[in-house]
């Protein structure tokens, strides 16, 4: 399969950069500092330029510049949002940043209004009415390993109340409570061990992804390029190791 | 006056307009609530940019003084640079940055596998910090890993090539005993979002005015 | 410094962790392309998903927002392509978006990808009529609510910049009473849980996800409250879901060699403790030797 040049130079780009990284595994060196630091700048102008193409060009510029040549007059009103953009910037200088005071607030108190709605509907009451399980009838089996079943029920119940006690400090937990935040304690053991599960799950995934690619990348259309690159990183990595023991052995030692 | 109490007030009037968006079907009400939403979209990516800004200045002033790693520091300044002008430029020439722009090629073959391989050395910690940290000191402890352990064999398929009870298993307490602690938490942190919430509407927190 | 490396040396069992690292490498390096053929049993949270796209009426319109990044393409990406694949194919259009600047480029590239395999296939789809990327919206918690509100109004342009009012598939879209199922691909915040909270909640929106393995233990919960369908967990779900498809790809894939690290992981947790225990009946003989000497 023909490969361009263009994607040709940018897969072994994207090779020795993936290497790059990996060779903080040995040990924190000039390469992946090289590495860490390029992607801190290329992250730092593409969110810019998102920023701008995503929301101030489509939801300032060119509204207001449809209200300048009277196409929506109605959407003068965004100005208002320039004045608060312009006074948010106004945080660089430190004899402004009582300025931007003002736009943040707008941010903080919409967030705040949103997810405190968000939260009671989603988080609180929908949670609750879902904890509002039958514990018999309606056809319920005693005991099922997937979905609703009496058993199940009733240690779901269990679990979210004697968690909710185990997180209520405003008595302290004596018996009762002292019984109902140690069975709470048991299904926050198990809630963790089930994410540090997912989280092996997760990592391991990544890496796998990670791997994936750079197999694509060692094919003979590319130039072998995920093999060159490693063999080049390591072979870096020896002749730095190498340096550095030669300079610190040429170094005084201290008495 | 300005400095102080105006912020407290923006935050109170538009906090307590935002809710009643939800409650109070008028119109007068939905648009100023529009209108404030679309000025928090403007605000939040101007905010963004700002910090981006602030990135370059530290890091400029770190090169111009010629201080510790400033090599490093230029690259940081040079990518951002290139990574900005090139989008300019596409913006300007093609107008837009999809699919076969200069942009999206350094996303592709720069930013991409940096940002993955990034990440895939989580793999590697988790694996050290399974040897070195996890241990069953206690019964919630041995409770702990024996619950996670019995997730990672049922969720992979060879879990179900050993034994149908491994994926039975690991289902069963990610839908139950996971899920009520899960529900605990849930509930927990919303009541805190609920009294945070309404601290910062009604002006006792003032997270606004930290910072300078 | 002799003193605290010993003491280091000790408490991880003598073993210096670049020689895990290495293990861990190695295994996934040579059994990548190992031919295990394992077998498959999609549980009902990736089921859930499966129907919820087939039940829905030809025509019907799914809102897709991938909010996350190239530090999560490997557990997500599989799982985009297999969505995208199904909804197109089943002949239902898509409207995109993303709450994270990263996800623009990548909903253009799956779509490109997708098409590309369905134009193989017979199935022309165009931009526009079938589907449409709407880019990236910044705002996070307040973005999400914007877009409940009203999309047109959240998105004035797409991500090529056109007006919305000059894409035929946003004709008649104002929210998402006009769509049939919202699907939401994440990897944290902004994410499903925003989106449980600011839309489907507030709106009773059909919802499913695509969440990476660190997220699903959370959403078990919002499954069994009805507030999602059905979702998808990490690399695993997205395995599951290409076993339904019946289109195998990356994710079965990788699932091989995830079996076996998984197995590997294990061991280290094994022979830590083993190690820790030992150590424990070590010092208790010391002092008992030494207690009975004295």
């Amino acid at each position: 399969m023909e490969v361009k040049t263009m994607e040709f130079l940018g897969i072994w780009i994207a090779a020795f950069l993936t290497l790059a990284i990996f060779s903080f595994l040995y040990k924190d060196n000039p390469i992946y500092k090289f590495a860490e630091h390029l992607f801190v700048g290329i992250s730092a102008g593409y969110v810019l330029i998102q920023e701008l193409t995503g929301t101030l060009i489509p939801n300032l510029y060119h509204p207001l510049r449809e209200a300048l040549l009277g196409v929506s007059p109605a959407k003068m009103s965004r100005l208002g949002a320039l004045v608060l953009g312009v006074m948010i910037l106004l945080r660089f200088f430190k004899k402004t940043t009582w300025i931007s005071r003002w736009p943040l607030a707008l941010i903080i108190g919409t967030f705040a209004a949103l997810r405190m709605t968000g939260y009671t509907q989603s988080d609180l009451i929908k949670q609750i009415n879902g904890t509002m399980v039958p514990l018999r009838g309606q056809g319920l089996p005693f005991t099922s390993w997937e979905g609703a079943s009496v058993i199940n029920n009733l240690i779901l119940i269990i679990g979210v109340i004697t968690v909710l006690i185990y997180f209520f400090f405003s008595l302290e937990h004596k018996a009762p409570l002292k019984q109902g935040a140690l069975i709470g304690t048991g299904f926050l053991m198990i809630t963790f061990g089930s994410s540090f599960g997912y989280t092996v799950l997760g990592r391991v995934s990544l890496l796998i992804g990670c791997v994936q690619d750079l197999y694509i990348y060692a094919e003979r259309r590319y130039g072998y390029s995920s093999l060159f690159c490693g063999v080049g990183i390591i072979i870096y990595l020896v002749l730095w190791e190498i340096r550095n023991r030669a300079k610190n052995r040429t170094m005084p030692t201290s008495l | 006056m300005v400095k102080d109490k105006v912020p407290v007030y923006i935050t109170i009037v538009v906090g307590v307009f935002m809710i009643l968006k939800f409650f109070v079907q008028l119109d007068f009400i939905k648009v100023v609530a529009d209108e404030l939403e679309q000025w928090c979209l403007v605000v939040f990516a101007l905010a963004i940019i700002l910090g981006v800004a602030n990135i370059l200045r530290l890091n400029l002033r770190i090169v111009l003084r010629r201080e510790k790693d400033w090599p490093y520091k230029l690259v940081v300044v040079v990518s951002m640079g290139v990574m900005i002008l090139v989008g300019i430029a596409d913006l300007a020439i093609h107008g837009d940055i999809s699919t076969g722009s200069g942009f999206q090629y350094l996303f592709q073959y720069i930013l991409t596998p940096l940002s993955a391989a990034m990440f895939a050395l989580l793999a590697f910690y988790i694996a050290s910090a399974a040897f070195r940290a996890f241990r069953a000191r206690n019964i919630r402890a041995i409770l702990l890993l024996v619950s996670g352990a019995l997730v990672m064999i049922g969720r992979v398929p060879i879990g179900a090539s050993l034994s149908p009870i491994f994926p039975r298993l690991s289902d069963w307490i990610m839908t139950v005993p996971n899920a009520a602690g899960q529900r605990g938490l849930i509930i927990g942190a919303a009541m805190g979002m609920i009294a945070t919430g309404l601290r910062v509407i009604f002006g006792i927190e003032r997270p606004y005015l930290r910072g300078e | 410094m002799q003193n605290v490396k010993l003491e280091r040396e000790m408490k991880s069992g003598g073993l210096d962790k670049r020689w895990i690292f290495l293990a861990v490498g190695a295994l996934v390096l040579a059994f990548l392309k190992l031919p295990l053929h394992l077998s498959y049993a999609p549980n009902q949270k990736t089921l859930g998903v499966y129907k919820a796209i087939e039940g829905l009426p030809s025509g019907s319109i799914v809102y897709l927002s991938a909010d996350y990044g190239p530090s999560s393409k490997a557990e997500l990406l599989p799982m985009h392509r297999a969505l995208v694949y199904h909804i197109l194919n089943r002949d239902l259009k898509i409207i995109a978006s993303s709450v994270w600047d990263s996800g623009p480029p990548l909903i253009d590239m799956v779509f490109k990808e997708v098409c590309e395999e369905l134009k193989k296939q017979g199935k022309e789809k165009k931009y526009g009529i079938d589907y449409v990327n709407l880019g990236y919206k910044s705002g996070q918690d307040v973005a999400i609510a914007k877009i409940g509100t009203s999309i047109p109004e959240t998105f004035p342009r797409d991500y090529l910049g056109t007006s919305v009012n000059q894409i035929p598939l946003m004709n008649g879209v104002i929210n998402f009473s006009q769509i049939g199922l919202l699907c939401n691909l994440s990897v944290g915040s902004p994410g499903a849980r925003q989106w449980l909270q600011q839309v489907q909640t507030r709106y009773k929106v059909r919802m499913v996800a695509g969440v990476t393995a660190v997220m699903a233990p959370d959403l078990y919960s919002f499954y069994q409250s009805r507030q999602i369908e059905g979702f998808l967990g990490g690399l695993v779900g997205a395995a599951e879901y290409e076993y339904l498809l019946k289109r195998p790809g990356f994710a079965m894939s990788g699932m091989n060699v995830q079996s076996l690290t998984h197995f590997l992981i294990l061991g280290f947790v094994l022979l830590g403790n083993i190690l820790f225990v030992s150590e424990i009946l070590r010092q208790r003989k010391a002092k008992e030797m030494k207690s009975t000497s004295t």
